[in-house]
């Protein structure tokens, strides 16, 4: 078993540089003026980018005005990015920078989530879980479920909410996060430790 | 809810994954995207030459300025030296103690009363009191630059 975790963390990090690499190219494209390659970059990642602000602001309408906002700024930018970290990694802390700065300024959070969760994105074994004795009614179940979970996770304070955000639903490691965030990994861990622990006790009625 | 519809945090959060924009949400977000990026080149555009053309300006004006406030200081200074040496904070009546400030603003501006007849002595002005009353018929150069007057 440990063997398949350490070949599916090896494949993940091969791909992350290959990932890198490309970006890197696309990156130095577009500042020689290739718009087609900022294009490439934005649909690569907008989607990616969408799923964090989302879950951080649970509001559909401000996620993609953040994330529009994100990519303006890493476009004009693009002259400070140097490399050192990953785009993504680089795209991702605009990002969260941009919601934090939101969430702090917005007095009043608006849910609103999509009616209908696309169920081919969802983990198919995670489906299956739904259980089917439940009347077959899996789509009022994961609402049900969803909503509850959004309410959840806006008790979370910025910081938690965002470490178990990029954690959990995104796949980032923890070193990522810390980059991303800024704090260290340590710090990832306990946050996101208190932030699990905390969603456990709102949920417990939900959750094994 | 029984406990074997039950699943796990870590399960409920990967769920979250499945809640995206359909394709004609990302198209209208590709538009506004490449429009908004625009009017933002644009705007930067603009207000790089505005920039540019107000910095060219500011430095005009402020050399311009500097050249006068040096050619004041050398004609008005001496006259003013000998003005203010004989008064006092006696000599302004009560309303006008707390406003009364000694020195003169050099940077002047032109705008002009008239001075008594018997004082006029256009090649040599007077420093007035800064608050002196509206009926003293002193000649007043105003500053355009940073405010305060000087008199002559």
């Amino acid at each position: 078993m440990d063997a398949v975790k350490t070949k599916v963390a090896l494949a993940s990090g091969l791909d992350k540089k290959l990932s890198s690499g490309a970006d890197a190219a696309l990156v130095e494209r577009v500042r020689a003026g290739d718009m087609a390659a900022f294009d490439e970059l934005t649909r690569k990642y907008r989607q990616r980018l969408y799923s964090v602000v989302y879950n951080m602001l649970s509001n559909r309408e401000d996620a993609l005005d953040i994330v529009q906002e994100s990519f303006i700024k890493a476009f004009v930018n693009l002259s400070s990015f140097k490399g050192e970290s990953a785009f993504y990694t680089w795209i991702y802390r605009i990002a969260v920078n941009l919601s934090v700065t939101f969430l702090k300024r917005s007095r009043m959070r608006r849910f609103f989530s999509f009616d209908n969760a696309d169920e081919k994105f969802a983990p198919a074994d995670v489906m299956e879980k739904l259980s089917v004795e439940n009347g077959g009614n899996r789509s009022a179940m994961l609402g049900e479920l969803k909503e509850k979970l959004n309410e959840a996770l806006q008790t979370l304070s910025i910081k938690h909410r965002t470490v178990v955000v990029l954690y959990e639903i995104e796949g980032l490691s923890h070193d990522e996060i810390a980059e991303i965030t800024g704090a260290s990994p340590a710090t990832v861990r306990t946050r996101l430790h208190y932030a699990k622990q905390s969603l456990r006790a709102i949920l417990k009625d939900y959750i094994k | 809810m029984s406990e074997k519809d039950k699943i796990s945090l870590e399960d409920l959060l990967k769920l979250k994954r499945a809640e995206r924009p359909d394709e004609a949400e990302w198209r209208r977000f590709d538009e506004n995207l490449k429009r908004a990026m625009l009017c933002r080149m644009v705007g930067r555009k603009r207000s790089l030459s505005i920039r540019s053309i107000g910095g060219f300006l500011t430095r005009r004006a402020a050399a311009g300025a500097a050249a006068l406030a040096a050619l004041s200081a050398a004609v008005f200074a001496p006259v003013y030296m000998h003005s203010i040496s004989g008064s006092s904070l006696g000599d302004f009546s009560g309303d006008s103690i707390s406003d009364a400030s000694p020195l003169p603003n050099l940077a002047a501006s032109y705008l002009l009363n008239e001075l008594p007849a018997e004082e006029a002595n256009f090649e040599t002005p007077v420093f007035a009191q800064m608050n002196a009353p509206e009926n003293s018929s002193i000649r007043y150069v105003e500053s355009g630059i940073g405010g305060g007057q000087v008199a002559f």
